[in-house]
């Protein structure tokens, strides 16, 4: 009847408090300090502070506003809007947003900065591939030629004259 | 630019202001691309105060550690002092052979409110109004500039029809 199977009819919540979850997530919370190695296999959020290891492969890392994270990270996809400290690997994506404050390594598939983030990073990405465009002569021999100009730009003064 | 990931790409330092354009293009040409967003700091001071003192100490990276070097109007943001010591700190963080590319503004361009210096898809620069930011503005010549990169060699310089000005130096 209306599709369900007499499972799924038979189901009822039970009354009592039920931890809440909100999917297959942990977070950490603001109150919370950890020291030392944080291993799982789901998402995790981070409002609290943590200095050590996080290993979330294949998971989602978010730093929240109000994260404070030491640590060397490894995880699928990582959102920063906190603070971190350390070093990041994803095979995924990293995403600093604007509120985040990062120092250390990236290394990631993709990476996305929100203007207003602030950011000391050594950056490692996958290589550009060239495409077939990509190996058209290029008649600029500078820079911002176009743009910046919309004419050809003008010496200003080459090594000669420097000394003058 | 065109020809950063010929080689292998090198290891790059971009001293900001962070854009993600920038980060996306150069990341994917170069074998490692460094980021210190020295704005950051600027930014802070002028909205917050007092100006950040000695904020060429964040370029603390080892000597010769980079290939290249990006100073997008950085210089045209700090006072004489501020700006010889980034100089001399970009002399010491660049291999032998390294380049700094630096771009001034020009007298007609030549504004307060910050600018990005934005890379787009096929290698060009455009200039993007970064928030509503003001910073003070310290216009030099080209020959202060060249005095003031003075270790390095200047190899090009060029200037655009807008009037911001291009200089590509070496160190030997």
């Amino acid at each position: 009847m209306l599709g369900k199977s007499k499972d799924e009819k038979d189901v009822t919540m039970p009354a009592v408090n039920i931890p809440r979850t909100t999917g297959e997530k942990t977070m950490i919370s603001k109150d919370i300090s950890i020291e030392g190695e944080i291993r799982g296999k789901e998402d995790l959020v981070i409002e609290g502070t943590v200095k050590g290891g996080i290993h979330l492969e294949g998971h989602h890392l978010t730093i929240g506003p109000n994260g404070q994270v030491e640590a060397e990270v490894i995880a699928e996809n990582v959102t920063i809007s906190g603070r971190l400290v350390g070093n990041i690997q994803a095979l995924g994506k990293v995403k600093i947003t604007r509120e985040a404050d990062f120092n250390g390594e990236i290394k990631a598939k993709h990476l996305s900065v929100e203007d207003g983030a602030y950011l000391k990073a050594m950056i490692e990405l996958e290589p550009h591939h060239k495409t077939k465009s990509d190996d058209k002569p290029v008649k600029q021999k500078s820079f911002g030629q176009k743009s910046l100009g919309d004419e050809a730009p003008l010496a200003l003064a080459g090594e000669s004259d420097k000394g003058k | 630019m065109e020809d950063l990931g010929e080689e292998g790409g090198g290891q790059i330092l971009d001293v900001g202001s962070v854009c993600p354009e920038n980060i996306d293009f150069l990341a994917r040409r170069v074998k490692r691309l460094c980021v210190c967003d020295m704005f950051f700091h600027l930014i802070r001071g002028a909205r917050n105060g007092p100006r950040p003192a000695r904020t060429w100490e964040r370029l603390d990276y080892p000597k010769e550690s980079f290939d290249g070097i990006l100073l997008w109007d950085l210089m045209d943001r700090l006072e004489d002092h501020d700006a010889e010591e980034v100089a001399k700190r970009c002399y010491n963080m660049a291999k032998p052979d390294g380049m700094v590319m630096m771009l001034a503004q020009g007298e007609r361009t030549a504004q307060k409110k910050l600018n990005t210096f934005v890379i787009s898809d096929d290698s060009r620069v455009y200039l993007r109004p970064k928030q509503d930011v003001e910073l003070p503005l310290y216009m030099r010549r080209n020959r202060q500039i060249m005095d003031l990169l003075d270790p390095f060699t200047l190899m090009t310089s060029f200037i655009y029809r807008n009037g911001t000005r291009e200089f590509l130096f070496r160190r030997f």
